[in-house]
């Protein structure tokens, strides 16, 4: 994320904060100015029961899971999905971010979860995570 | 279905036993946690005569699921053994946090479909939506839950208001969590 801000004009990002309610509280441009890695994927088991003779899995979906190594440590994951189109298979993100992440204001004022949400949402399509996911799952299961 | 809740003598019968056999089955023998476990039975320190079950019950009486509630001001799991998922806070000790632990909704005849290792997303939701009216009645504002990361995802696709006290931690292998879960939406 780091590398999508420009900070040269902007003054310092105040400091990230971990609130007594679990929340790291920060500003869209500090989360931005702060690099995640990935740290886990995994992908969704299958429903119980053995499938049809000649049938398939239709379906091939999971989560990931990215942390920064500042303290307060960020925490942000999500679930995606595997889309076949006649360009190749591609991931879409398939879920809301989850995390520990409060976005506030200039002023230290609370965006609220559904903005917060929203933003993250946006900050995730900065992360190289299609390639991360893909990459790990070769790693661990082919 | 029907969800019974409080404390072990005021539950009818073995049902306390039946409990202890199912975490068995679910946490031992499924997921393979290494815990501690006497004639086919799961039960730890935590398991005291002041702790608050949750038992989801299918209409022959078979358990379709279970979770347990302790107040943080007495000992409880996350405060003991994993103070270390709170991303640095001091763990919790107040009458308006509880801890719900112990959380798992497997169907063992398979009628249920399974949600990401944890069992049916409806015995589950139930579970939970009676663990926070049960907590809420004891004026706790908060849950604190360590989970696997698919209970969090659980809680987020049935619209609870969640969300982390600090990253996962690789556990045996699989990714753990702890968790907030508001009582007041």
């Amino acid at each position: 994320m780091s590398d999508q801000t420009d900070t040269k004009a902007c003054p310092p990002a105040p400091r990230p904060v971990l609130s007594e309610d679990g929340y790291v509280r920060l500003t869209l441009q500090s989360l931005l100015a702060t690099p995640l890695v990935h740290l886990w994927s995994g992908l969704d088991e299958e429903a119980p029961g053995p499938l049809p003779e000649g049938a398939g899995v239709t379906t091939i979906s999971g989560y990931t899971e990215w942390i920064s190594t500042t303290e307060p440590a960020l925490t942000l994951g999500w679930d995606w999905r595997l889309e076949v189109a006649s360009a190749g298979p591609f991931y879409v993100r398939s879920s809301t971010p989850r995390s520990n992440i409060m976005l506030v204001d200039e002023r230290r004022r609370d965006l609220g979860p559904r903005q917060t949400a929203a933003l993250l949402g946006v900050a995730i399509n900065s992360l190289t995570w299609k390639q991360a996911i893909h990459n790990h799952i070769n790693t661990r299961f082919v | 279905m029907q969800i019974v809740s409080g404390i072990s003598t005021e539950f009818s019968g073995d049902l306390s036993s039946k409990v202890a056999r199912y975490r068995h089955a679910v946490f031992v023998e499924r997921l393979g946690w290494k815990l501690r476990t006497r004639d086919g039975a799961e039960l730890d320190q935590f398991d005291r005569p002041d702790t608050v079950y949750l038992v989801a019950q299918g209409d022959d009486g078979r358990i379709l699921g279970c979770a347990r509630l302790l107040p943080t001001t007495r000992p409880y799991l996350l405060g003991e053994v994993f103070p270390g998922l709170l991303n640095g806070l001091p763990v919790p000790c107040c009458p308006e946090v509880w801890e719900l632990s112990r959380f798992a909704a497997v169907d063992f005849d398979g009628r249920s479909a399974a949600t990401a290792g944890i069992g049916s997303s409806t015995v589950a939701i139930g579970l939970l939506r009676e663990a926070i009216h049960y907590a809420a009645a004891q004026d706790a504002k908060r849950l604190i839950t360590i989970s696997p990361l698919g209970v969090e995802r659980l809680l987020h696709r049935a619209g609870f208001h969640a969300h982390r006290a600090g990253p996962p931690t690789i556990i045996d292998g699989l990714p753990f969590l702890a968790c907030w879960i508001e009582t007041i939406s």
